[in-house]
């Protein structure tokens, strides 16, 4: 079938349930309709405060210090009720304030050149309560589906792709559309369904592309294969061809019945307990890499005098193009909340403390990855075209395991008085972390690697001669696949709640690995640079000041700082440096 | 013979008006059952807040009510449009927050809270009857009010361990609401004026809560709108409306 027919029939699909629908407004058609609007003006200004850098000298990628965001929003929300029927319409129009470079005279003619803006889509549905049931609800159309009881971190909210585009909004989701079935049998108790016909990535940061645009993070599940390939881009470099990821192209699975997404959920409460028990079949919106196209291109000898004092010269680039897919996955998630008198026993005076657990347990789908290269010569050492040689027992290396593995929030809150409030959460699995790797199932990510000598001959040796290859050469640094953190939030309020000084910081407790040969015991060792320590300390520091001045205005100022070493998790460059930030918010 | 019998007479009068007079909690009760006469209600009000000498802040809220149940939803200003609270009863509170588009249980640690900086808790907000909470413990009488001294039952939880209500014979509806703390400090005062009725049920047009912990801070809250035995659907006091259109 051609897509363009599919796609008709899909339209048409949707077009008959519009009718369905319609028809049903039809018998409300005499009710008085409701319209509600709602809306902000926003004007956000944020500052790099230093230049951001990732990559080698001959493959830097840099996001500059000064002005990283210049944005202007116009939120509109419009829901319009009859009868029993609600339309929500949620759109913001965004001027990005930057214009785009102009590539010829005639563009500085173009206001979209000039001036570009983008729309956001964040709701476009239509709600059906009690259609055809009494307690049975229909929503269809752009939305978000946000369950999950934990605080901005909600490893069970899978329906929707993560927005990480911007880092203030930690948490937020990308809309998508959505048919949604919601059924209150009794009391509480709720018990939903929701369909996903095309899948949406994440929309990852800007700074994301400065992560994998580094070579030596090798994403391979196989510690042995992973440092053979090391040595082989070390030998490469030492060579003169030096290895540079120069494009990441996301492949989306094909629309089509096979790869919708759905979900189920019953949600209730026990005992004062808010429980809920949720399934979701679909994919992960973190892209994982399935295809490397490497070749070679030559670079005219150019040369540089490194941080060594050595020559370095290129004699050609190895380009890598990667292919970046979303493997298939389930997840079962438990939801639960509600509070608990710990330390009630002191005094009265201390009241229950509430608490939040969030579990998702994943059953991902086994990814592996493709080597592909054209012939590959290395002035005068020449590897065939073809698929690599993995030497895997004729299996492809994998990337992500089908081992199943847990992500979760656990969190505590509690209001000491009408100034202070506190939430701690220990968060197991970051939002952008997927995979088998933790304390459970030993499994490490690749942050930074390499050979630990320089030297072409050593290089050599420990690419084609080690058994296994890359044994004595291959120095990383990793860190489990699944983090765990410490994330605190405070927020104090003053002047009848016009004044909010929020403090949220995130530790990572996991630290940093290297990995090397160590020659005394002649064996390959793995060195643990805990959370508390110089190489493997890495921090979020998120102080913000908001000023209601009244009238649905507020002023907010604020830093995002992030510490560590850039081999850590919120060192990394991919992080995106530290900001500071200034907002203006109207709304109406 | 004649003195004994109109000592006698005057005794048994005496008892008979003794018998006659309510009995602190039964003022309670009665005022519980003027409270929630009405089968629904559907209020909105200007709650207005304010800060001895500051400029005041304005709330616009539309308010549901059945029995202890209540619905509120927040019409203004922009900042806090669509905030929505949802009270089942006084242990069992939601709140839906539009920034964060999550419906959050409300915790025991952040019912004596209150929002927007207003006076009302979400306790005060959440407590519709009080005689199943609160013990008379004496009862004054003028010739249009009640005076019911009462005490928080043990084994119940509340923030006031002691509340003084002035309840109006006419309506049998609270006019004044003192309330204490454990310590035995008044801590706020409730009054409720502007008294008129709609199909039977009266409530008060204007409540204004004085917090003296905060130097006088207080909140008025002047009904716009009312409505009276609609008949709504129930579902308005469900987490499917709290979570509708959001």
């Amino acid at each position: 079938m051609k897509k363009s027919d599919r796609r008709s029939q899909r339209y048409s699909r949707w077009g008959a349930l519009a009718l369905v629908l319609a028809v049903c407004a039809g018998q409300q058609a005499q009710a008085k309709i409701d319209l509600r609007w709602s809306g902000k003006l926003q004007s956000d200004i944020r500052f790099r405060i230093g230049e951001v850098k990732s990559g080698d000298w001959y493959s830097q990628l840099t996001l500059p210090a000064g002005v990283s965001r210049n944005e202007n929003i116009f939120k509109l929300k419009l829901e319009v009720e009859a009868g029993r029927f609600l339309g929500v319409a949620d759109v913001d129009l965004v001027w990005t304030g930057y214009s785009a470079a102009p590539e010829s005279f005639s563009d500085i003619f173009l206001r979209e050149k000039i001036d570009p803006f983008r729309i956001e889509a964040h709701a476009a549905f239509i709600e059906a309560p009690d259609l055809f049931l009494e307690g049975l609800d229909l929503r269809i159309g752009q939305q978000v589906v946000a369950w999950g009881v934990g605080d901005q971190f909600n490893p069970t909210n899978t329906l929707n792709a993560l927005d990480l585009e911007d880092p203030l909004l930690f948490g937020e989701q990308l809309a998508n559309m959505m048919v949604r079935l919601d059924y209150n049998p009794y009391g509480d108790w709720i018990i939903s369904g929701v369909l996903v016909p095309v899948f949406k990535p994440a929309l990852l940061p800007p700074s994301a592309q400065l992560g994998p645009s580094d070579p030596t993070r090798l994403p391979f599940v196989d510690p042995a294969f992973k440092r053979r390939v090391q040595a082989e881009q070390a030998l490469s470099k030492t060579l003169g061809f030096p290895a540079v990821v120069n494009s990441l192209i996301p492949v989306l699975p094909e629309t089509s019945a096979e790869n919708m997404q759905f979900s189920f959920r019953v949600a209730g409460n026990l005992g004062g307990h808010d429980i809920a028990l949720n399934y979701y079949y679909g994919r992960t919106d973190i892209p994982q890499p399935w295809l490397n196209y490497s070749y070679t291109t030559p670079a005219d000898n150019v040369c540089r005098q490194n941080a060594d004092g050595q020559k370095e010269c290129l004699s050609g680039i190895t380009q890598v193009e990667t292919f970046l897919g979303y493997p298939k996955m389930q997840m079962a998630g438990l939801n639960v909340a509600g509070e608990v008198n710990l330390l009630g026993w002191i005094s009265d005076k201390i009241k229950s403390i509430g608490y939040r657990l969030e579990l998702g347990v994943f059953f991902p789908q086994e990814a592996t990855m493709v080597l592909l290269q054209e012939e590959l010569d290395y002035g005068g050492i020449k590897l065939p075209a073809g698929e690599y040689d993995y030497q895997l027992n004729g299996k492809r290396p994998q990337v992500v395991e089908d081992r199943p593995f847990a992500k979760w929030t656990l969190g505590l809150d509690y209001t000491f008085n009408r100034h202070f409030y506190m939430n701690v959460q220990w968060v197991h699995g970051f939002p952008d972390e997927y995979g088998a790797g933790d304390f459970f199932h030993e499994g490490f990510t690749t942050i930074r690697g390499g050979a630990i000598n320089r030297n072409a001959a050593y290089a050599l040796s420990c690419a084609m001669a080690d058994i296994p290859k890359g044994q004595k050469c291959a120095q990383e640094f990793t860190r489990p696949r699944l983090g765990d953190y410490l994330v605190l939030g405070t927020d104090f309020k003053f002047l009848d709640d016009a004044l909010l000084i929020r403090l949220f910081l995130i530790l990572d407790l996991t630290g940093i690995y290297e990995e090397r040969w160590d020659t005394n015991i002649d064996a390959r060792m793995r060195t643990h640079h805990h959370a508390f320590s110089s190489q493997g300390f890495s921090m979020v520091i998120f102080p913000e000041i908001t000023y209601n001045v009244g009238h649905g205005v507020e002023l907010s100022t604020g830093a995002l700082i992030k510490l560590g070493d850039e081999k850590t998790k919120f060192g990394d460059p991919a992080a995106g440096g530290s900001e500071l930030w200034t907002r203006a918010r109207f709304s109406f | 013979m004649i003195r004994i019998a109109s000592w006698l007479l005057a005794v048994l009068f005496m008892a008979q008006s003794a018998f006659a007079a309510p009995k602190g909690q039964d003022v309670l009760t009665k005022m519980d059952v003027a409270l929630t006469k009405a089968k629904d209600n559907i209020f909105t009000f200007d709650m207005v807040i304010q800060d001895p000498g500051k400029e005041s802040r304005e709330v616009v809220q539309k308010v549901y009510t059945r029995g202890e149940k209540r619905y509120i939803v927040f019409l203004s200003p922009g900042d806090i449009k669509g905030t929505k609270m949802l009270s089942i009863s006084r242990d069992k509170m939601y709140v839906y927050l539009p920034a964060y588009r999550k419906i959050r249980r409300v915790a025991s640690h952040a019912r004596s809270q209150t929002l927007f900086g207003a006076d009302y808790t979400y306790d005060e907000m959440s407590t519709v009857t009080y005689a199943d909470i609160y013990q008379a413990k004496s009862i004054k009488e003028t010739a249009t009010h009640y005076t019911v001294d009462a005490s928080l039952r043990s084994g119940k939880e509340a923030p006031y361990k002691r509340i003084v209500f002035r309840v109006r014979k006419k309506e049998m509806l609270p006019d004044e609401l003192r309330y204490y703390s454990a310590k035995g400090n008044h801590i706020k005062t409730e009054t409720r004026s502007e008294f008129s009725c709609n199909k039977g049920a009266c409530s008060a047009a204007k409540l204004k809560m004085v917090d003296h912990t905060r130097n006088d801070h207080w909140t008025t809250m002047q009904r716009k709108t009312w409505e009276v035995n609609t008949g709504f659907s129930e579902r308005i006091f469900s987490l499917r409306n709290l979570q509708r259109g959001r």
